[in-house]
């Protein structure tokens, strides 16, 4: 028999990561899946999360296991306003401080495991990347392709104009 | 296979751009008496619908960026707005331009929508929306604020107040008015949540304070209380009336603005509970009698967190507020009492008489903290030091801003209690840190000083572990000189003092 306090958690790539359970029920589908199984040996298999992705999840939720208890609660309203006055802390941004690929990984994993407060920093940080950006200078951030046609660039010029016409 | 921003799901897209917008102000602090809300600047992430197709068909498949409007001079933005929410709550931001008054037609038929709204009065905007709105109903308005950019006269606007009866606002818990006239009935407040008047006066004949506290009695929901210049429009209690001792179990915040002796009347029929922050900004005449003890009854039990504090600063200023604030170190201010006089009161003579009446009114209070502000540099009588200490004798840390001539606090603080029954006890027997700053040097104040250390040193005092003195000029120098050369002579103030820093003031 195990220790009952610890499991494991097997990534896509067969990756095995022994993790307090304290720490793996930051995870909302974590947490569910482990009150469905009950006391159990078996490992847990996360087949949507590669080993290196896993391994950062599993370093943020450790850092943040003392304040896992201050995401319950707060109503949508009060969640957005607390989000936008946050201030990135220095140890989340230097944790996001990775390539893009690994970013947005660990953001679409967070998402898939239901770990909001990660959601959130993830988040965060994308929009203060593009904070003051022009579109034209998000596009180069990111890769992305412009595809709208010059009539679509016109009638969008204009909804601007209305929104700053206010 | 990379990951891009691409592949992220679309909600997580809009909640970059949600968190795109800069916090606004009432994001960080809330309103404040008197002062209007910002432009939410709601549509901030509106340039982000250039960046690709795809994060524009997001943006318009998504309701709820939209549902937030700052209703101003253009009705173009509005109408991709009420298209665009679809059927989603609105939140309604009117600013005074007259130009909005286009946008009622428009508005009008989403009025069963709104959650939100937000209404400048003493414009034309308000005016006309409330002779158009007055017979629609809101059936899932939760929020109403109406608010003025400055209040033109003192006396509240005359017109029909609005009608907040439950049949029309059955969702409505947050209502912040000002300069209106407020239908002052059960029945329209006992469901607020969140309730915020400002220089607003009751509607019909002026009612009796105890048809006041009626209603504060049925408000059992409230969670903030905030009331300026409101309680003195209800007539005052006469002697006769009994107090009551109403409970507001939600309460979290109370906030009252008005006369000091409007405010002590509440204060005698509600029980403030510990938990609850309390501000109190009583206004008295240029007779100045009771000082903060005019904002409370002469029974202050209705506010238990008075005896709970154990750090108090004292602020008394030249001219403008005079406060008190219970202090909870890196938390809050669970406690503020400030006085202010809308005449050309000249505080400064009185705060001796102010110190001795805060000593007398949180007597018996276990202060561990007590920090002394004073303007201008306040030399006060020792005997006054002598009262204000004698109430304290469980103050472990005591700061006096600016102290000017530090030698009447010494001989105070070395002096015998003088109460009128039972032995003399020294003063502040558990003083471990003194500090003081902006001090004037004097030729014998070090020796003054030694003498007042040694003294309680006689008296069983246990030594202080830090002593502070910033003196203003060269004065920190020449006291250092004097009190080495007292080293060498006689007496080393090592004795007295475990650290001692003597500096410049900044």
């Amino acid at each position: 028999m195990g220790d009952s306090n610890r499991l494991t958690l097997v990534a896509s790539d067969g990756g095995k990561f022994v993790v307090d359970k304290e720490v793996v029920q930051m995870s909302v589908l974590l947490k569910n899946m482990i009150e469905d199984l009950g006391e159990t040996d078996e490992s847990i298999p996360i087949p949507n999360v590669t080993s290196p992705v896993l391994t950062k999840v599993i370093e943020f939720c450790e850092n943040h296991r003392t304040d896992a208890a201050r995401t319950d609660g707060p109503n949508v309203d009060g969640d957005d306003a607390r989000m936008r006055t946050a201030v990135v802390s220095d140890w989340d941004r230097q944790f996001f401080d990775v390539d893009q690929d690994l970013m947005f990984e660990i953001i679409v994993a967070a998402n898939y495991l239901d770990i909001k407060s990660l959601v959130d920093v993830g988040c965060k940080v994308v929009a203060d990347m593009i904070k003051g950006k022009s579109p034209q200078e998000i596009r180069d951030l990111f890769d992305i392709v412009n595809d709208f046609s010059p009539e679509e660039e016109a009638a969008l010029r204009k909804e601007n104009e209305w929104a700053n016409d206010r | 296979m990379a990951v891009t921003i691409d592949d992220l799901p679309n909600e997580l897209l809009v909640k970059i751009f949600v968190l795109y917008g800069p916090p606004r102000r009432s994001d960080i602090e809330p309103f404040e008496p008197g002062t209007k809300p910002e432009r939410r600047d709601a549509c901030r992430w509106a340039p982000l619908m250039g960046v690709c197709r795809h994060w524009r068909t997001v943006a318009l498949e998504t309701p709820l960026l939209w549902q937030v409007v700052d209703v101003g001079e253009s009705t173009k933005w509005l109408e991709l707005a009420l298209v665009r929410t679809r059927d989603a709550v609105l939140e309604l931001y009117f600013h005074a331009h007259p130009t909005s008054v286009k946008t009622l037609p428009m508005l009008l038929p989403h009025m069963h929508r709104v959650r939100k709204l937000l209404l400048p009065p003493m414009s034309i905007v308000y005016l006309l929306f409330l002779s158009v709105i007055q017979p629609v109903a809101f059936p899932v308005l939760d929020e109403l604020r109406l608010w003025v950019d400055k209040p033109e006269a003192q006396i509240p606007v005359e017109y029909v107040p609005f009608d907040l009866s439950p049949t029309r606002f059955p969702t409505l818990r947050v209502l912040h008015l000002q300069n209106t006239v407020v239908p002052w009935t059960a029945a329209t407040m006992s469901r607020l949540r969140y309730l915020n008047l400002h220089s607003c006066s009751p509607a019909g004949p002026r009612p009796s304070f105890a048809q006041f506290m009626d209603v504060i009695e049925a408000c059992g929901e409230l969670e903030e209380l905030v009331l300026h210049h409101f309680i003195s429009w209800f007539a005052s209690p006469s002697p006769h009336d009994s107090t009551r001792t109403i409970h507001l179990p939600k309460l979290r915040k109370l906030v009252l603005g008005d006369a000091a002796a409007s405010i002590a009347h509440f204060i005698a029929n509600v029980y403030i509970q510990e938990t609850v922050t309390v501000r109190l900004e009583g206004c008295v005449d240029s007779e100045l009698q009771g000082g903060f003890r005019s904002l409370l009854p002469g029974d202050a039990s209705h506010l238990p967190v008075l005896r709970t504090l154990t750090e108090v600063w004292i602020n008394l200023p030249f001219a403008g507020e005079q406060e008190i604030m219970g202090v909870i170190p890196h938390q809050s201010i669970p406690l503020k009492l400030s006085l202010h006089s809308e005449g050309n009161f000249s505080w400064w003579s009185n705060h001796s008489r102010m110190l001795i009446q805060f000593a007398n009114l949180f007597e018996d209070v276990r202060l561990q903290t007590l920090k002394v502000f004073l303007q201008p540099r306040d030399i006060q009588p020792f005997p006054t030091w002598t009262d204000l200490f004698a109430a304290f004798p469980t103050l472990h840390h005591l700061e006096i801003h600016p102290g000017g001539d530090p030698v009447p606090v010494f001989v105070a603080l070395s002096s015998l209690s003088h109460p009128p029954a039972g032995p003399q006890l020294p003063l502040c027997p558990t003083l471990k840190r003194l500090e003081m700053d902006y001090l004037e040097y004097s030729e014998r104040q070090h020796g003054l000083m030694l003498v007042a250390l040694r003294r309680r040193a006689e008296l069983g005092l246990p030594k202080l572990d830090y002593l502070g003195l910033r003196y203003k000029g060269n004065g920190a120098a020449k006291m250092q000189r004097d009190l080495e050369h007292e080293r060498i002579m006689s007496e080393d103030l090592s004795a007295y003092v475990t650290q001692f820093d003597c500096s410049s003031c900044i």
